[in-house]
């Protein structure tokens, strides 16, 4: 077990640990204040228990000073390879796609076979006219230009310049 | 110092500390010195406790402790109240005012009478003390309630509603239910202060953070009006291409009062609103409630202000549709009656402008710019792409970026290109020269002219338009006033004279650049050349001084400057020898 790992479960059973401790501390007390019988003492500790158990674990899936992994991205081979290997930086994708809000950490999938590739953190979600797409977004993107991206992009149809596209702008945190 | 001595001085610094955080930090003015309240009386109450405990105070400062615990609570309920329900209105008025009057009443009479702040939340038959532990708890249910109510009816604003309840709960357990249960194990150096402000507080700014208005100055946009609409204040949605209207439409407003524009890219990607004040919207969930809370926030300080949200995509594909419907809502419903709100719904599907049209606004859909531009020039010259592309170009711009703003430099381009494109042979043929430049320099006016609100365009295009982008001038258009005869108004011929030798003067002086000098003063004087008379001379030369400047920011050459300088003193020389009536 490396170092990181070890901290987080220390951290992570230590606070579970104290809020154990609270918890049997909170139910003597009231206990001895309000003079509970057992058999509401179990119901009222019970559904305590229960609530605080769910909020635990609902906090306890986000890995400690790194955040939740939300969703994922399918992307084509490529075009996860590029990613993982830090070339691409920006994910050029049809508007109507799902995709995790700005700031979280998602997970990469290959597109045919959704195998996870890389854990990428989102930093901008914006959408844009496939006309005034830039330069530099089309070549942050993984084409070769502007005009490949407006070939590629059009599919050998007839190109509507008011196509929106979603432009999701990534930074590789880690290997799938 | 005892344990409970130590746990209120731990208290208070950690209220001071929070204290300190909300004014410097929090931007939305009336929640934060409502929780500023909250937590200056909850320390004073936890400072009269540590006093008392430590016995450096006397029991005269049961008062001062008593009207902090009344007043702090509620402080809590407004707080929670007026942050949930954004906007203006009588009912928060009303709804202050009965919060308030009851809680300075009960912290008079407690100090009439010495109540002590031990005394809240103990089982008591005396009136006054029910009075008194009735309010507080009043205070506290109905915060609760409220918040609760807006986590379950909006829930694209749970994050702000989530830590009001974290934070309410943690008060009504340390306040009424810890007040109570203490004492009768015992302890009976209860004081009254509630121990959990801390984190009751730190909750609530964690509430307000989550939408806390981008910082802005209130500042009035720099330089001279670029849109001569007059719009009318009120929430606007323009649905278009491209901001364009919506820009324009916010400069129009934005004359000589504050202004704000809410951008999601950098600066420089907005030209136009050059001289306005911008802020950028973040990344992320946070995105729509920071554009409600920054519009909402800059119209509560500045009531005749405008403010342009330019891109709320990026809020839809930040936050989602939801809260960014909820959020625009907000911000539209929070407009005074003097304020301006425009929203560019570009860049939107068709589904997502369907699910705001619940958002209570002015919808307007107008042309894209370019489109009218193409008919005009159709219209007048036969060709529409070549001509544009070349005035785009000179503006450093593609044909679907040119702006409102732009207008004025495509009609001037327009008209220098037709003057070069006469001939001293073309004599023959000036009268329908000067036809289709005074059509075309028409209708681009108009279109520079008209706002959105007015879909009546006047500029319709002709029944038949030419095929094709080769530019073509009609033969009927440049020959009409020889070869077609026509009804001609009847003018003065004193007035013709003068227009013509106006017309003259600007070229003569300024060579070909003369003709849209001239077209350009007339269009601001809205007036025909034949209509002109010695009365407009004063005015004729003001704005060619006008239109000279802007012709002169354009120059970088100080050799082309200072001959510019002066064909305008030639210019006004001429001008003013026409006043004096020398033709």
């Amino acid at each position: 077990m490396d170092r990181d790992a070890l901290r987080t479960s220390a951290i992570r059973y230590g606070l579970l640990f104290a809020i154990s401790v609270i918890l049997v501390v909170g139910f003597w007390f009231h206990r001895e204040f309000y003079q509970i019988g057992f058999g509401p003492l179990v119901v009222i500790g019970g559904v305590v228990t229960f609530v605080i158990i769910l909020a635990v674990r609902a906090l306890g899936g986000a890995p400690l000073g790194r955040g939740r992994v939300r969703g994922s991205l399918s992307l084509p081979r490529a075009s996860a390879e590029r990613v993982l290997s830090g070339t691409q930086t920006l994910a050029i994708l049809p508007v109507e796609t799902e995709v995790p809000p700005a700031g979280s950490l998602t997970r990469v999938l290959v597109g045919t076979t959704k195998q996870p590739m890389a854990h990428v953190r989102i930093r901008d979600v914006r959408r844009r006219l496939t006309a005034d797409v830039r330069e530099e977004e089309a070549s942050a993107g993984g084409y070769d230009g502007l005009d490949e991206f407006r070939k590629a992009w059009a599919r050998g149809l007839d190109p509507d310049p008011r196509d929106l596209v979603l432009l999701v702008e990534l930074r590789k945190e880690a290997k799938g | 110092m005892s344990p409970y001595s130590l746990v209120l001085a731990a208290s208070v610094a950690a209220l001071v500390a929070l204290f300190a955080y909300v004014a410097t930090r929090l931007r939305r003015r009336l929640a934060a010195l409502l929780l500023s309240g909250f937590l200056g009386a909850s320390g004073v109450a936890g400072a009269v406790g540590l006093g008392y405990e430590e016995h450096v105070l006397n029991p005269a400062w049961g008062a001062v402790g008593f009207a902090a615990v009344s007043l702090g609570y509620a402080s809590v309920v407004l707080f929670v109240v007026l942050f949930v329900h954004e906007g203006r209105g009588r009912q928060r008025t009303v709804f202050s005012v009965a919060v308030l009057v009851p809680g300075l009443v009960l912290a008079a009479v407690g100090g009439l009478f010495s109540w002590s702040p031990a005394d809240t939340f103990q089982p008591s038959t005396d009136l006054g003390h029910v009075a008194v532990n009735a309010y507080l708890v009043l205070c506290l249910g109905v915060a609760l309630a409220e918040s609760f109510i807006a986590w379950r009816r909006f829930p694209a604003r749970q994050p702000e509603t989530f830590p009001l309840i974290l934070g309410i709960v943690s008060l009504v357990i340390a306040g009424p239910i810890y007040g109570f249960e203490l004492v009768v194990l015992g302890i009976t150096s209860y004081t009254g202060a509630n121990l959990a402000a801390p984190l009751a507080g730190a909750l609530f700014i964690a509430a307000m953070s989550v939408g806390n208005p981008l910082r802005f100055r209130g500042r009035v946009p720099e330089g001279a009006r670029r849109v001569p609409w007059a719009v009318a204040p009120g929430a606007y949605l323009i649905d278009e291409p491209r901001p364009k209207y919506a820009e324009a439409l916010f400069l129009a407003g934005a004359h000589e009062t504050p202004a704000l524009a809410i951008v999601s890219d950098s600066e420089s990607s907005v030209p136009d609103l050059a001289g306005v004040e911008m802020v950028r919207l973040p990344p992320g969930r946070k995105c729509a409630a920071t554009m409600a809370a920054t519009s909402s926030e800059f119209l509560a300080r500045n009531p005749n202000g405008s403010v342009l949200v330019d891109d709320f995509s990026y809020v839809v594909a930040n936050s989602g549709l939801d809260a960014a419907g909820g959020a625009l809502s907000r911000a539209a419903s929070g407009v005074p009656a003097e304020g301006t709100l425009v929203v560019s719904l570009s860049k939107l599907t068709n589904g997502e402008r369907e699910a705001l049209l619940r958002v209570r606004a002015i919808r307007l859909a107008p042309p894209p710019v370019e489109s009218r531009l193409t008919t005009i020039l159709q219209a007048h010259v036969g060709a529409s792409t070549d001509p544009l592309a070349r005035a785009a170009l000179a503006r450093g711009k593609r044909i679907e970026d040119l702006t409102i703003p732009d207008l004025p430099h495509v009609r001037d381009y327009m008209l220098a290109s037709l003057a070069d494109m006469r001939s001293p042979a073309d004599d023959a043929a000036q009268s329908g020269w000067r036809r289709v430049s005074e059509g075309l320099a028409a209708d681009l006016e108009t279109l520079w002219r008209t706002p959105p609100t007015e879909t009546d365009l006047a500029s319709s295009p002709p029944a038949t338009l030419p095929e094709g982008d080769v530019p073509l001038i009609r033969a009927a258009e440049v020959l009409g006033a020889s070869a077609i005869p026509q009804p001609a108004p009847e003018v003065p011929a004193a007035s013709v004279a003068l227009g013509a030798a106006i017309r003259d003067a600007f070229l003569g002086s300024l060579g070909p650049a003369g003709e849209a000098v001239y077209r350009r003063v007339l269009g601001r004087l809205r007036k025909d050349a034949a209509a002109l008379g010695p009365d407009d001379l004063p005015k004729v030369s003001k704005l060619a001084d006008e239109a000279v400047a802007d012709l002169f920011s354009a120059i970088d050459v100080e050799a082309a400057k200072k001959d510019l300088n002066e064909r305008t003193r030639r210019l006004h020389a001429q001008l003013n020898g026409l006043a004096r009536g020398e033709r």
